[in-house]
């Protein structure tokens, strides 16, 4: 299970109570018996977000630097299709047709994939 | 769970305030004048310390009137609160966080 970030910048490395309190109620009411779970690992870290909540996989202005970041609202499920236009981008020097909108020069252009009270993910 | 003093209500728990980022980054004097890179710059462009940083809160569920805190972003330990009006103090550690 999997809870919600922070508000603020930080480096902690621990989630607010609040949040793992919100966590765990959405849980139980979901599922009662998870009252009476056994905790067994928990992980509290730090999540890179952007300022619209999606990555950044893309060629940077210094040559042969390539940014594949900004996963933190949720990155993992989409890790096989960036991988694959993240080789094409080294590979080529340019960016796929799939990953050219998660550029980072949408930040100056205006382009921007989802803003946060659009995205169709949790925060 | 930070425990935030309000500058007008007192100490309250986080969970009724909202946050606005990085304070101290103002409007540009002639927004038409900026280039793309100079807008996207000024609308997107963080700091994003560990350590001390000037930041904004909002107390929602209280006075609603927003005000500035000087926290440590790794340790999380609030350094100090003022005002939107107040300059913001010299905690006489200048290479943390806070950009000119």
């Amino acid at each position: 299970m999997g809870a919600g970030i922070d508000s603020y910048n930080g480096y902690g490395q621990r989630g607010g109570f609040h949040v793992i309190e919100h966590q765990m109620a959405a849980a139980v009411e979901l599922f009662p018996i998870f009252a009476r779970a056994h905790l067994l690992r928990t992980w509290g870290g730090i999540v890179d977000v952007t300022l619209d909540a999606s990555p950044i996989v893309s060629p940077t202005p210094v040559d042969n630097l390539f940014v594949n970041c900004g996963w933190g609202t949720g990155g993992f499920k989409g890790t096989p299709g960036a991988g694959w236009t993240f080789a094409h981008t080294i590979a080529t020097g340019a960016a796929h047709a799939l990953n050219a909108p998660f550029a980072l020069d949408r930040f100056v252009s205006g382009a921007l994939i989802d803003e946060h009270g659009a995205a169709g993910v949790a925060h | 769970m930070i425990l935030i003093e309000c500058p007008n209500c007192g100490p309250r728990d986080e969970t009724e305030y909202a946050y606005g980022g990085e304070a101290h980054v103002p409007y540009p004097a002639d927004p038409a004048a900026l280039s793309d890179e100079e807008w996207g710059r000024y609308l997107f462009y963080r700091q994003n310390p560990k350590g001390l940083f000037a930041e904004r809160w909002v107390h929602s569920a209280g006075c609603r009137k927003w005000f500035n805190v000087i926290r440590d972003t790794a340790s999380y330990r609030i350094e100090t609160v003022y005002r939107l009006t107040d300059p913001r103090p010299d905690l006489t550690r200048p290479d943390h966080g806070v950009n000119s």
